[in-house]
């Protein structure tokens, strides 16, 4: 049985230092199972910017299993999978261990993110071409963060919308009516 | 974590489960498992001695208390004693390696005191603030965790949660099998009873 309470204290102390860490993780389901954690793009990387997002999944066996970590958010990067968003990381392998957290991991991923290591890789393409061809390889890792680390959600929008104080109806028919724009949905929401 | 500990170890699912109705802790009953369904479970004892059969405890408390007029329920248990083996064995050739039982029972227990909720108040592992006055079990390195918060790593992994220190491994034990001598189905009923009495 997962240590519910133990999720719950962790959610809490993420919920804490959120805007000093800049990492958060949310719930996506009631029962804790399937969470959600943001990371922001570590500076002086070619991910500086960009807010990664990334699914959690907590074992039966949590804490004495590691949580499953991938990106959700499209990233290129030498240890993390191009395709699947599969993170290669000890720590969420054989260097788990039950005092570490949902947060000491997704540290650990931003740690990786800085420091990426293309010897022992997850996308083989992506490493090679961080050995062979550095400079291809910085410009096209910032133009993922640029096109899919910036970008955010349909519901990320509405719910930024309606918590400006408009109704969620007319959040979603704006952000439509103007093509998914999110400053053209709030001039039209202001003007009238 | 006083009301949401796990109260047995699933010897299928090796993991911790938390059994409904743990109040009542009647001897005969005897839980299943709510991931696998098997009843080869043993209660995490928290205050009380920690036996090595305490990995084996409801099993062996069975085989102790029925001895003759049951044979059945011991077979059975026997079968998943062999499970549980070759498992081990087999984790042992790819996985890490776990702790010694005589290692993990002979990890120092200590009261919580004051001084120690001053200097480490929270089990690094259910990171619930300790009780005073309750057990808890101490690491060479003197690290301290709650019995069922630890145990369960460390019949896992031979590694303090925090810095990764090791119990002392026990030189008698082969590699291959570190449960091996703990095996309390003997062919001779004194070899059995021999085995029983080491332990306590
Ligand atoms: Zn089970
Ligand atoms: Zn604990
Ligand atoms: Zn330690």
């Amino acid at each position: 049985m997962i240590d519910f309470s133990r999720v719950q204290k962790e959610l809490q102390d993420c919920e804490k230092d959120k805007d000093a860490s800049g990492i958060r993780v949310s719930p996506k389901s009631d029962n804790l199972t399937r969470l959600t954690g943001t990371i922001p793009g570590p500076i002086g990387t070619p991910y500086e910017g960009g807010t990664f997002q990334i699914d959690i999944t907590i074992p039966e066996g949590y804490p004495f299993e590691p949580p499953k970590m991938q990106f959700s958010t499209k990233v290129w990067h030498p240890n993390i999978s191009s395709q699947s968003g599969a993170i290669c990381l000890d720590v969420l392998k054989d260097q788990w261990s039950p005092a570490l957290t949902l947060k000491t991991a997704l540290v650990s991923i931003q740690a990786l993110l800085s420091t990426p290591e293309p010897k022992d890789p997850q996308d083989a393409v992506v490493a090679e071409q961080y050995i062979k061809n550095y400079q291809v390889f910085v410009s096209t890792a910032r133009y993922w963060t640029e096109t899919f680390a910036k970008n955010s959600s349909l519901e990320e929008k509405v719910k930024r919308l309606v918590e400006m104080g408009f109704g969620d109806a007319q959040v979603r028919s704006a952000i439509e009516s103007s093509g998914g724009d999110e400053n053209l949905a709030l001039e039209k929401l202001c003007s009238g | 974590m006083t009301s949401r500990k796990n109260t047995h170890w699933c010897n299928t699912c090796r993991r911790g489960i938390r059994l409904q109705g743990e109040g009542m802790r009647g001897r005969g009953e005897r839980g299943a498992c709510i991931h696998c369904g098997d009843t080869f479970l043993e209660r995490l004892y928290e205050n009380v001695e920690l036996s090595p059969f305490d990995f084996f405890g409801l099993a062996i408390e069975e085989a102790r208390n029925r001895r003759g007029n049951n044979r059945r329920s011991i077979l059975e248990n026997q079968l998943s004693f062999q499970e549980l083996f070759n498992r081990l064995s087999a984790q042992d050739r790819r996985g890490p390696q776990p702790a010694s039982p005589t290692a993990i029972n002979s990890m120092q227990k200590i009261k919580i005191s004051k001084k120690h909720l001053s200097l480490d108040p929270y089990c690094p592992v259910c990171q619930d603030r300790f009780e005073t006055g309750s057990v808890a079990r101490k690491m060479p390195c003197k690290h301290i965790y709650h019995s069922e918060c630890i145990v369960p790593w460390l019949v896992q992994r031979n590694s303090c949660p925090v810095c990764r220190k090791e119990l002392p491994q026990d030189r008698n034990i082969g590699r291959k099998n570190p449960f091996l001598y703990l095996w309390p189905f003997r062919s001779s009923a004194s070899a059995s009873n021999h085995n029983v009495s080491a332990f306590h």
